[in-house]
């Protein structure tokens, strides 16, 4: 399998390592219901048969983590972008404090 | 007390650089370098280049490519908003290091150049990413495993095959070892 | 006839007949030419029998001419490097070759097994389901033994592979699988395109069915043209043609798998090069030309030596001059199988009959190829005779009356069988064709690749040329290259007719489908009966299809049974999962040069050689070599070494080699901060000029690696990791910044190899230390203290880091120089140390202190315990989150009942302890519902004198004093322990202070 780094371009799957779905969340640790919630955060994954987001590491690469599309079934990889790309996206609202402190 | 003068041995260990020829190809220890790491937050991205462009003379290169300065020091896209300066011993101005986070990596890599007309051969048996000069032009930096090792791999002339490879040290026997094995199977021993 | 080879035909043949080459069958010698293979070069000295088969050891000859032999497989070369169930068909003969038949015993011509073919009734499909069930004990001690022993067919040497093996990628635009007509096409197509073009074939000279035909190709004979192209695409800087190179998977992503013979056709391995090499092959396209493979037709007694496929027979004449029958018989249910007869007659060899199941109006235009050779219309074999090579078949004619002819080959042709393999290798699925009665790639072949020629169905010279153009083309289209100026050479094109046959019923006796496996149609009737009717069922029932040539002449006519016997269309019944690899590879091609000590890298540290000089004994801990202890002459036990370093360093001063833990150098704005959500205690509170000792838990709230944190700069932190886990925290950290907080300013590189360090304890290290760090710098107690940090110069001005910490529970100092100073650190610390005995030590003397002081290490922080667990929950700040923190709560981690880390020691005096022991209370049943803990370090206590260990075992902070047993059923061992603190020397600490 090839995967698309996107700073370093098309590479064998064996220069990363894989974590899983993208799409979790860290929850809040202050807010009520935390360890429900982190229980779900670290055990709990939908597991769909068909187009996934998920994390690898290119550990032998630029060792950025990146955020992959993978269709489980087919293992077609339509794109990738970076994990920090990915959460800073998703963030809702303007991250004022974008870039660092 | 302390009169003691501490020597110095290369990166694979030895007293002098590595050096060895096949036919068709050669790999070349390169001792005596500065390898500097630098890391930037995004906010301080264009301050960054600005800063080297004065002080290296160069701007940063983009993902991918390297640039050398007339100064004779190079900089190497390493990463997300990661370089590495390789230079002759020299040390990184202060006005860089207040931009950037700035780490000695001179001792944990090792330097190596290659070049031959069998090269491409020899990389082929190791390197799992394209070195043709369509792909990999001149100019061009790749971090990329040989053999489960880190390695980076910068082409300094394509149409020649020649390039420098940097990898860490304490595997570094074990990452020649390799090379030699490539070397006698593409291009015989004399 | 050439003198010395009877069946070799005097003239035509692609063998060099100037270069004769002598080899060994069975201890025989014989004579053959290069350009042969094996098979060609036996069938050419007149030897019928090659083997005997696997179940019944009924005697078998040749088969087919290629890869998909079923039959002759044999053992090649003598010692380690013996080869077992070689493919005689494509073992190229070479000078020397030695090589003998399998499964039998004592000789080929005499099989004592043979036996078993008598036991036939009780062996069919399932057999060992059904047998040998009872009684139950004998299966492992009897029956299972024994048919081990008859089962299986080639041996191996059992000793390790003495060949080198390497591994190799190559990337291009277009990969083209098979160098016969489609595939030479294609590549010449794409190649004048501008297209970086891999063409591999797994034959020895490309062409593939071109050099086994009497065609031509532009009116020159096919064998020449396909020699003229490869010349022509040999010299093309753009094309890699790769011979004796089969691909045999294809995978993800446009890479591809090919295995390259790369001296198996040589004497001997020439020096310094591998026997194979497995290429990765990256594509942007692919176009399979790999051809097809034709089946027989199954019958009574269909298998004996001299039946063989019908176009293998003219392979053999046509290539290699090699005649496999005086008499042969040509029984076909297409127009193709006449080929055999019209080149059979045209070199001089006999022709019999040709039996076409057919009638007399489908066959009138083939009747002129006949000759004066008798032709059978409707004719439909029903058995054969010739115990040790065909004399005879017998046959149904048009009329249904039997007749018998002498004969010593039968040819059959069943039809043609697209060799759609790599199509599916993706879980794709073949589909069935009725008008040419085969299974023919499907629309789901892997992304990027596209089918040409016979593996597509298109079975005639001209469509194979015409199909390899037009891929070729639309591939170059599609990879915006310009398209050539392109014609399609002259060729036959023949229309392809065909009646499928797949199983004459009116033969009485054993048909055989699966010729390797012993797999006949009663066996699929079985299947079927007992319930076994898809087709994975079947061939896992019968095993048909399992052998290494998985099936390749048998699946189709089995498919074509099962289908008959459930009524259901062909079409329906489908095939098996195609799965890579095509033809077996070597488990040493997958490994290539990671064998053995290159089996993974070895990291050294700076000090390693010098580590060696003294005579260390080293040990693996990951990649690493560390020494373990450094003997000194005289000492008989490593135990004496080990207890002499732990009593010198506790006594005056040891030096230990700490290089090899993870370091990772932190810097940023933000650093404080980001390492406080790391780890449970804080960080942000550290000072310059100070280390902590720090706890990370996994997000699951069990701890994950424990380590230092220095603080050398208001941003700049240097974090340490156990050695097992640097790789993993660095992956963690990374993680945790880049996915959780990217919008935090901290920067992290590794620095493990960037510094070689070294640990000096005991009384006289500040002593030590004196001599080497240069005198500006004011190491003296107050000045630094324990867990003091910083920056210095030692040896005239150095950079270096010095850290006050300690694992050994002595005065202690890290010192860290550049890795180039490692080798020359070492020595100088040592000499430095001399006048106070400082010796070296190593892991053991390391682990031994520690134990001793009851530091936890991997064995204690093995991923089920927690920080309270160990002792350590004071750790774990209230004031923040961290990593970890809130699953660290959950009730079940919290429990007042969990195992501690506790201290144990032997009631007995002299008594040792073992790791791994279990803790039951005494006068219990040593059973899992008593199980109290288990013991994870031990070792001899040089300071204490007795044996001491740490373990965990419930409530083991609040049982100091209590006595258990330590159960340790590995070893046979229960004893008396008792428990008590974990820190067994100088627990107050004040050693470290001093």
């Amino acid at each position: 399998m090839r995967l698309p780094c996107p700073l370093c371009g098309e590479r064998d799957h064996s220069e990363f390592v894989y974590r899983g779905d993208a799409n979790v969340v860290r929850p809040d640790a202050e807010a009520p219901g935390a360890q429900r919630a982190f229980h779900e955060f670290v055990h709990l994954r939908a597991n769909p048969a068909g187009w996934h987001k998920e994390h690898w590491y290119h550990e032998m690469g630029c060792r950025s983590w990146i955020v992959v599309e993978r269709n489980t079934l087919t293992h077609e990889v339509r794109g990738a972008v970076t994990a920090a790309e990915h959460t800073l996206a998703r963030r809702p609202a303007p991250v004022a404090d974008e870039g660092g402190r | 007390m302390a009169e003691v003068k501490l020597a110095v041995r290369t990166g694979l260990g030895r007293e002098q650089p590595l050096a060895e020829e096949w036919p068709g190809f050669s790999m070349r220890e390169i001792t005596g370098l500065s390898v500097w790491w630098l890391s930037v937050a995004r906010k301080d991205r264009d301050g960054l280049d600005k800063a080297c462009t004065r002080h290296l003379g160069t701007a940063l290169p983009p993902e991918r490519r390297f640039v050398e300065t007339d100064k004779g020091m190079r900089v190497l896209w390493a990463g997300d908003r990661q370089w590495f300066v390789i230079g002759d011993g020299a040390h990184i101005p202060a006005a860089i290091a207040r931009l950037a986070a700035v780490t000695d990596q001179s001792d944990g890599w090792v330097a190596m150049h290659v070049s031959g007309e069998r090269t491409r051969a020899v990389m082929e048996r190791l390197c799992l990413v394209d070195l043709d000069p369509a792909t990999f032009p001149t100019g061009t930096v790749a971090r990329t495993p040989i053999e489960g090792m880190h390695a980076l791999i910068a082409s300094d002339d394509a149409e020649a095959a020649a390039c420098t490879i940097l990898f860490q040290r304490s595997s570094a026997r074990s990452f020649v070892d390799h090379f030699r094995h490539a070397a006698d199977s593409a291009c015989g021993r004399d | 006839m050439s003198g010395g080879q009877p069946n070799r035909l005097a003239e035509g043949g692609l063998v060099q007949r100037d270069r004769e080459i002598a080899f060994h069958f069975d201890g025989r010698r014989y004579h053959g030419h290069a350009g042969d293979t094996l098979a060609s070069a036996l069938i050419a000295n007149g030897v019928r029998l090659v083997g005997r088969s696997f179940k019944y050891h009924r005697p078998r000859g040749v088969f087919t001419a290629g890869s998909e032999e079923p039959n002759a497989l044999v053992e090649l070369g003598r010692g380690a490097g013996r080869d077992p169930n070689s493919r005689a068909t494509v073992t190229e003969l070479h000078d020397g070759l030695v090589a003998s038949s399998q499964n039998r015993f004592p000789s080929l011509g005499f099989d004592v097994l043979a036996f078993n073919d008598l036991l036939a009734p009780f062996l069919a499909a399932g057999f060992y389901y059904k047998t040998f069930m009872w009684p139950a004990a004998f299966w492992e001690k009897l029956y299972e033994p024994v048919i081990r022993r008859a089962a299986g067919l080639g041996a191996l040497s059992g000793k390790a592979d003495p060949d080198a093996y390497e591994k190799a990628t190559a990337h291009c635009d277009v990969l083209i699988i098979g160098a016969g007509p489609a595939g030479l096409q294609a590549a010449l197509t794409a190649a004048r395109g501008g297209a970086r073009v891999i063409l591999a074939d797994e034959d020895f000279v490309p062409g593939g069915r071109l050099n086994g035909e009497r065609m031509e190709i532009a009116r020159t004979p096919a064998h020449e043209w396909a020699a003229k192209a490869a010349t022509e695409l040999a010299s093309m800087k753009n094309v890699r043609l790769l011979t004796r190179t089969t691909v045999f998977g294809a995978y993800d992503g446009g890479t591809y798998a090919g295995l390259e013979r790369v001296a198996d056709h040589l004497p001997a391995v020439p020096p310094h090069q591998p026997r194979q090499r497995l290429w990765r092959f990256v594509a942007r396209r692919a176009i399979l030309c790999a051809g097809a493979t034709e089946r027989p037709v199954a019958f009574a007694d269909n298998d004996r030596p001299g039946v063989m496929l019908a176009s293998a027979v003219r392979t053999y004449v046509n290539r290699f001059a090699a005649l496999p029958g005086r008499s042969t018989i040509v029984f076909t249910c297409n127009d193709d199988g006449w080929r055999t007869a019209g080149d059979l007659i045209a070199a001089g060899g006999a022709v019999e009959a040709i039996l076409d199941t057919r009638g007399a109006e489908d066959i009138a235009h083939l009747r002129d190829i006949a000759g004066d050779a008798p032709v059978f219309t409707r004719a439909r074999p029903i058995g054969t005779a010739g115990h040790k090579g065909l004399s005879a078949v017998t046959f149904l004619n048009a009329n249904d009356r039997p007749v018998t002819l002498s004969a010593d080959c039968l040819a059959i042709s069943g039809g043609w069988n697209p060799n759609v393999h790599l199509t599916c290798h993706r879980r794709g699925r073949p589909v069935w064709n009725d008008r040419i009665a085969a299974f023919v790639p499907g629309s789901d072949a892997p992304p990027g690749m596209v089918v040409a020629g016979a593996a597509a169905g298109a079975f005639s010279t001209h469509g194979a040329l015409a199909q390899g153009t037009e891929r070729a083309l639309e591939v170059l289209g599609d990879l915006g290259s310009k398209q050539p100026a392109s014609g399609i050479p002259d060729a036959e094109d023949a229309p392809y007719a065909i009646q499928p046959v797949w199983h004459i019923t009116q033969s009485k006796g054993r048909a055989w489908l699966d010729l390797q496996n012993d797999v006949t149609v009663k066996d699929v009737e079985v299947s079927h009966a007992e319930g076994f009717r898809s087709v994975e069922h079947m061939k896992r029932y019968t095993t048909l299809g399992m052998a290494t040539d998985q099936g390749k002449t048998a699946s189709v006519p089995a498919i074509a049974v099962m289908a008959n016997l459930t009524g259901r269309s062909i079409a329906e019944t489908g095939t098996t999962i195609f799965r890579p690899p095509y033809t077996p590879v070597a488990i040493a091609a997958f490994a290539g040069g990671l064998r053995g000590r290159a089996f993974r890298p070895i990291r050294l540290t700076p000090a390693h050689d010098w580590s060696k000089e003294q005579g260390a004994v080293f040990t693996e801990a990951g990649l690493w070599l560390r020494p373990q202890w450094y003997p000194r002459r005289g000492e008989k036990s490593w135990r004496e070494s080990v207890d002499r370093e732990v009593r010198q360093t506790r006594r005056s001063v040891g030096v230990n080699d700490v290089s090899t833990l993870g370091k990772i150098d932190v810097k940023g704005a933000d650093a404080a901060a980001f390492l406080d959500r790391l780890y449970t205690n804080t960080m942000s509170t550290l000072t310059v000029g100070k280390v902590r000792y720090g706890l990370m838990l996994r997000e699951d709230g069990f701890v994950l690696d424990d380590g230092t944190v220095a603080r050398l700069g208001d941003s700049h932190y240097l974090v340490t990791t156990t050695t097992a886990n640097a790789g993993l925290v660095m992956q963690h950290v990374d993680y945790c910044h880049q996915v959780h907080w990217p919008e935090l300013d901290v920067h992290m590189v590794s620095v493990s190899d960037q510094y070689a360090q070294f640990a000096i304890a005991g009384p006289n290290a500040r002593k030590v230390l004196r001599k080497l760090v240069d005198a500006r710098f004011d190491i003296a107690n107050e000045a630094f203290p324990y867990m003091a940090c910083g920056e210095i110069t030692v040896c005239g001005g150095v950079a270096a880091r010095l850290f006050r910490i300690s694992f050994s529970g002595e005065l202690a100092y890290e010192v860290a120089v550049p890795a180039r100073h490692g080798d020359a650190m070492i020595r100088a610390i040592m000499e430095a140390g001399r006048e106070f005995d400082i010796v070296p030590y190593g892991l053991e003397a390391l682990n031994v202190m520690r134990i001793e002081k009851g530091h936890p290490v991997g064995s204690e922080l093995n991923g089920q315990t927690t920080a309270g667990d160990l002792g350590l929950a004071r750790m774990i700040s209230a004031k923040k989150d961290c990593i970890g923190k809130v699953m660290a709560g959950r009730p079940a981690l919290t429990d007042a009942d969990r195992m501690t880390l506790a201290g144990f020691k032997p009631v007995a005096e002299g008594e040792e302890l073992t790791a791994g022991a279990h803790f039951v209370g005494i006068g219990r049943e040593a059973k899992t519902a008593h199980d109290e803990g288990y013991m994870t370090s031990v070792c001899f206590s040089p300071s204490l004198g007795h044996f001491i260990g740490l373990g965990f075992i419930r409530r083991g902070h609040q049982r100091h004093g209590d006595k258990v047993r330590a159960v340790d059923a590995v070893r046979g061992r229960d004893i008396e322990v008792e428990i008590c603190s974990p820190h067994f020397v100088d627990p107050q600490g004040e050693r470290l202070r001093g």
